[in-house]
């Protein structure tokens, strides 16, 4: 499998293909890290290495718009949420924070099977590629947004609202109480 | 002026205690009512000056072009070249309602001044447009702003040439017709406001009444302004609407509330044949505005249909019979007396039973020359018809009203005649003398609190404005020479004289009009006799009989001028031009498509007509007898017609014949009322059948009652009996049958259904046991369960149809 | 140009993160963690569509506009854009659905928390039948 991806990369000479591959690691790693720590503040800020090299990679990608909005909405926005329902769910002054597992034995069979079956349908599966230059994403984007997808980006906003007004009262109702 | 309203508040709960229990008005004894005082007078006198200057001042702006206000010049032609202006004069008087429904009773003076200010505004305006096309001075003038409204689906239409998309258009349009009845439509309705001020002062829904004088007013200018057919009937209908609203508006009395229901219900009678008129048309042209429709139809859109055209023509004048209230459907307006009386003045005398008048002047070019001949019958015989019923009429707003039917009738037939220009041109000067003269007798009501005119008499030494304006009044409806009213009525009898030599169809409607004209001149001075001149017959209501406050004598002043000054000036002559007649056009058409046609100039039927019917200066002539003009003639430059002897012959026949009618009729009146040389009970006792015929108005609404209203309810008894013993009956029977069939369906399905309902449930239940250990409730569970199924899925469906590959695979290496 | 390196580099990461993601979503008990896991999940999603709107030729029937629209395609282009920017729109989808999501569910673990005291979502257990 190693070897697959390693006659599928381009050039192990090129040093943009090495700077890919520390962020790829990074990514990979801290993955790990989220799933497998026991302390939920160090799987927190796993993530954000996590969400940050995936920046990385969609800049790689030359997806330029989508990796600064994985800049500023996972780790700017999502993330900071996430540190927030750390601590406010945990008591920080207790010693350790409880992050326990169940059935790990389970979890990581069903996860290394899913893997594996991803794995296998992205290897043996004849892309169509299609070879073209990159182009700065934003413009595109924007007539997409504006034109095709206009139903639905209405349509997101409206939900953003929503959630926002239906976590806030999710939020409040239990100071009633 | 204003004190008067104080006290109208303070007061109001009375009012209809003692108001609208057993008289037409709502008001009580003339002791809460502010009598004619110096006081009164001088502001009066100023606001009606001041409101006179400013009229003449927007005309004079309108008529030069431009709008001096100091350094500042506005030029005026803007007001046609885009539709604010129409928009502002239409939706001001609409605003102006929602305001006084919603806040009228918080505002100051119960905002009567939002709906006299909006009003009137509209009149300033409306004035500087008739200054304007006075300026312009074009007959043809003309200006169309539209835009696409609703725009549905396609089909083919055939006038059309081919696939066409149902569109409804919204628009206005604007030429001398529009602008002339914008003029009488705000003028009358300003006035009116004004004089609402003074009548109703002491009603409790106050407020109230100018919110519904102002949807009327919008409704009517909406008419009036649109471009198509489709908001006309929408308007139309609105129209209907408050005229209903206005002449229930005591809808405490049983007798007002049941003549808002004829009026609405008798107009729906005329609206239905309209709106298949209005459909016939779209069907067949695919038009909805009206220069579609007269250029489709024009084009031949009817092809060799000339009786659908005809009919479609008779079927729209079916609206400006129930609106105009025409014979059969005149019925409605008597009864609408009810209303207050300014409502009368404005809806039933000057502005809407006119747009069923209006409704022909706009359609004009569709209407067939069958189907002008009808319009000329109805109308002929609805003038002297009315005539004769207020012949014997006590009531003093129901000879008004039927005077009015009358005068309707004369206008249809000046139209079905021929004579445009004259018919339009009765209608403005009509709208002037007979406001004014419903507004005289509002105020003669207010004084004596009675209607019955056998309870007035000698009160022109109390009332002087009051008499004199409406004397004058009576002299144009009588047709006196030198006033406006003898000027259009004795065009429309010219005009009708000459079609008559054309038409030999014609000719009774010829007597009836000149006879109409004698018991019209003799009626309405039966009516001044009795109301004004004599000894007072009912003392103690003479006695405490008083001129009516200045918010009300100065309409009166302003309406009983125009009676005699509105036909002052060729302008109305030469602005209102006879159309070209689409119908014409489309015979020509017809008869063009006959096999071995000759060419249609000098053959076709009814065309023997060369000459117009109107004045020899007259735009109309252009056309000739509408419809039966040779389509040679259609494009003739209308200030050159062909010069005609005859026409001329009958005009100065029709004046002879229409001064000595009325003549006749006011001598009559005169030694019949004020001298009493000739004793009208007698004459009444010696026609007594006559007599009763007349005074029961020749028995139409008990005519229509035993022959609609009766049969209707039997018809409904007998549906309701029906229902009753067969229908119920019947599901009675099915009730029984069902009883018994659920008895046996009952026990089957104890014994069968049941058990194999719970066997099946047995074994449900016992499946479910089973799985509901995955049931744990907790998402995790589902999600490994889930997750575990995607990878069986796609991985253990991959293995299966690819095992032969991937053993090979295997096997390979 | 393509990318220094090629397709399947960039769907295996994606595929390890969606294991990671899953693996940390059944182990763990605690809510905000499961949350985690639910980022992880949706950010290899992202991963895949960009980088499949980065090598993998649209497909006809994917073009800019669903419904036949009377124009050339690459008019059609200049005013809805690439035909592979619907896989940037898509994944800018996920992330304000994951903003919306992430939001929604902290309040509720916050109201979890409030009733139940704790976090623990193998003890919330109300849809068990």
């Amino acid at each position: 499998m190693i070897l697959t991806l390693a006659a599928a990369g381009s050039s192990w000479a090129d040093p943009a293909f090495w700077v890919f591959l520390a962020f790829a690691a990074m990514t990979v790693g801290s993955a790990v890290l989220v799933a497998a720590t026991r302390n939920i503040v160090y799987s927190a800020y796993a993530l954000l290495l996590t969400f940050f090299g995936v920046a990385g990679l969609y800049v790689f990608l030359d997806a330029d718009f989508i990796a600064a909005a994985q800049v500023l909405v996972y780790i700017g926005g999502i993330l900071v949420l996430i540190l927030f329902g750390v601590m406010l769910t945990n008591r920080i002054h207790d010693i350790h924070l409880s992050n326990e597992t169940t059935h790990p034995v389970t979890g990581a069979i069903i996860a290394g099977a899913v893997f594996l079956v991803l794995a296998y349908v992205a290897l043996r599966t004849d892309w169509e590629l299609d070879p073209r230059p990159a182009v700065p994403t934003s413009q595109e984007i924007g007539k997409a947004f504006m034109g095709k997808y206009l139903l639905a980006f209405e349509a997101a906003s409206v939900l953003l609202l929503a959630a926002l007004i239906g976590a806030a009262y999710l939020a409040r109702r239990g100071e009633k109480e | 002026m204003s004190e008067d309203h104080g006290h109208g508040q303070g007061h109001g709960h009375e009012a209809p205690a003692h108001g609208h229990g057993h008289d037409d008005h709502g008001h009580g004894g003339g002791e809460h009512r502010t009598h004619f005082s110096p006081a009164g007078f001088t502001p009066g006198l100023a606001v009606m000056l001041l409101g006179i200057v400013a009229g003449g001042w927007c005309f004079s702006a309108g008529r030069s072009g431009h709008l001096a206000l100091g350094p500042a010049s506005i030029d005026l032609n803007g007001l046609f070249d885009a539709p604010w202006a129409s928009l502002v004069i239409l939706c001001l008087p609409l605003v102006a309602a929602f305001v006084q429904i919603f806040f009228g009773r918080k505002l100051p003076r119960n905002g009567d001044w939002v709906s006299t200010i909006a009003v009137g505004a509209g009149l300033a305006l409306s004035l500087m447009m008739l200054g304007r096309i006075i300026g312009i001075y074009d007959w043809q003038f003309e200006r169309v702003h539209e835009m696409e409204w609703i725009s549905l689906f396609s089909r083919t239409f055939p006038g059309a040439q081919d696939v066409v998309t149902f569109r409804v258009p919204m628009g206005i349009l604007i030429d001398n017709v529009t602008v002339i009845m914008l003029v009488v439509v705000t003028l009358v309705s300003t006035l009116v406001h004004i004089y609402s001020i003074g009548y109703m002062a002491d009603d409790p829904r106050y407020s109230r009444f100018f919110a519904y004088l102002s949807i009327f007013t919008f409704s009517m200018l909406g008419l009036v302004l649109c471009n198509n057919v489709f908001a006309l009937y929408m308007f139309w209908e609105l129209v209907g609407l408050s005229s209903y609203l206005l002449i229930g508006f005591w809808f405490e009395k049983k007798s007002a509330a049941d003549a808002q229901k004829k009026a609405f219900l008798v107009n729906r009678v005329g609206d239905i044949g309209m709106f298949l008129g209005i459909l016939t048309f779209f069907l067949m042209t695919g038009e909805l505005t009206y220069k579609g429709i007269f250029g489709s139809v024009a084009n031949g859109a009817f092809g060799a249909q000339m009786g659908l055209l005809t009919a479609a023509g008779v079927l729209l004048f079916m609206g400006a019979v129930g609106k105009s209230a025409q014979f059969p459907l005149h019925i409605w307006l008597p009864d609408a007396m009810e209303g207050p009386t300014p409502v009368s003045a404005l809806i039933h005398a000057a502005t809407m039973v006119a747009a069923g008048v209006y409704l022909v002047t706009r359609m004009y070019p569709v209407f067939t020359p069958n189907a002008l001949i009808v319009i000329a019958w109805f109308g002929g015989f609805t003038a002297i018809f009315a005539a004769t019923i207020a012949l014997c009429a006590n009531d003093i707003k129901k000879v008004l009203a039927y005077s009015t039917v009358s005068q309707l009738g004369y206008m249809i037939m000046g139209l079905g005649a021929g004579a445009y220009t004259n018919g339009f041109f009765h209608l403005w000067t009509h709208a002037f003398f007979k406001a004014c003269l419903f507004l005289g007798s509002g105020s003669v009501i207010h004084a004596v609190v009675t209607q019955d005119m056998r309870e007035m008499g000698g009160l022109r030494r109390k009332m002087p404005i009051t008499f004199w304006t409406m004397l004058l009044s009576t002299l144009a409806i009588a047709g006196v020479p030198f006033t406006s009213g003898f000027t259009s009525k004795d065009g429309i009898l010219g005009d009708l004289l000459f079609a008559a030599h054309e038409h030999p169809a014609l000719w009774p409607v010829v007597i009836f009009a000149f006879a109409g004209a004698g018991l019209t001149a003799f009626y309405m001075f039966r009516l001044i006799f009795m109301t004004f001149t004599g000894e007072p017959r009912a003392k103690e209501k003479f006695e405490h009989a008083h001129e009516s406050p200045w918010v009300m004598a100065a309409p009166l002043v302003i309406l009983g001028s125009l009676a005699i000054l509105s036909d002052k000036g060729g302008w109305f002559q030469e602005l209102v031009g006879k159309p070209e007649s689409a119908a014409a056009a489309a015979i020509a058409h017809a008869e063009a498509m006959k096999p071995g046609a000759k060419p249609h100039a000098e053959k076709a039927p009814g065309h023997e007509g060369d000459a117009g019917p109107s004045h020899a200066k007259a735009p109309d002539v252009g056309s000739g007898y509408v419809g039966s003009l040779p389509v040679a003639h259609a494009g003739a430059n209308p200030y050159h017609p062909p010069h005609s002897e005859e026409l001329h012959h009958a005009h100065s026949a029709a004046m002879v014949l229409s001064i000595l009618v009325a003549g006749l009729g006011i001598g009559l009146s005169f030694f019949t009322y004020q001298k009493k040389l000739i004793d009208p009970a007698k004459i009444a006792a010696a026609a007594a059948p006559v007599h009763r015929l007349l005074l029961n108005k020749y028995w139409i609404d008990e005519f229509f009652h035993e022959t609609l209203v009766k049969p209707a309810l039997s018809i409904s008894r007998a549906c309701s009996r029906f229902d009753l013993k067969v229908v119920d009956g019947f599901v009675n029977l099915w009730g029984k049958a069902t009883e018994v069939w659920s008895w046996i369906a009952g026990t089957f399905d104890q014994k069968v259904v049941d058990g194999a309902v719970n066997g099946t449930a047995d074994v449900v239940m016992s499946a479910g046991a089973a799985l509901s250990r995955f049931q744990t409730g907790r998402l995790k569970t589902y999600l490994a369960w889930a997750v575990a199924g995607l990878v069986i899925l796609t991985g253990g469906f991959h293995l299966v149809t690819h095992w032969a590959q991937i053993v090979e695979h295997l096997t390979r290496k | 140009m393509m990318p220094v390196a090629s397709l399947e580099w960039f769907l295996m990461i994606a595929a390890f993160l969606f294991a990671c993601g899953i693996y940390t979503i059944l182990t763990r008990k605690n809510a905000v963690s499961v949350l985690m896991g639910v980022e992880l999940v949706l950010n290899s999603a992202n991963i895949n569509l960009v980088a499949f709107a980065r090598f993998v030729k649209p497909a006809a029937s994917l073009g800019p506009q669903s419904v036949p629209i009377p124009m050339e395609s690459g008019a059609a282009a200049v005013i809805y854009g690439a035909p592979w920017a619907s896989g940037h729109v898509f994944a800018a989808f996920v992330i304000i659905l994951a903003a919306a999501e992430a939001a929604v569910a902290l309040g509720i673990i916050l109201g979890i928390y409030r009733s139940m005291g704790g976090v623990d979502v193998d003890e919330v257990s109300a849809l068990k039948g």
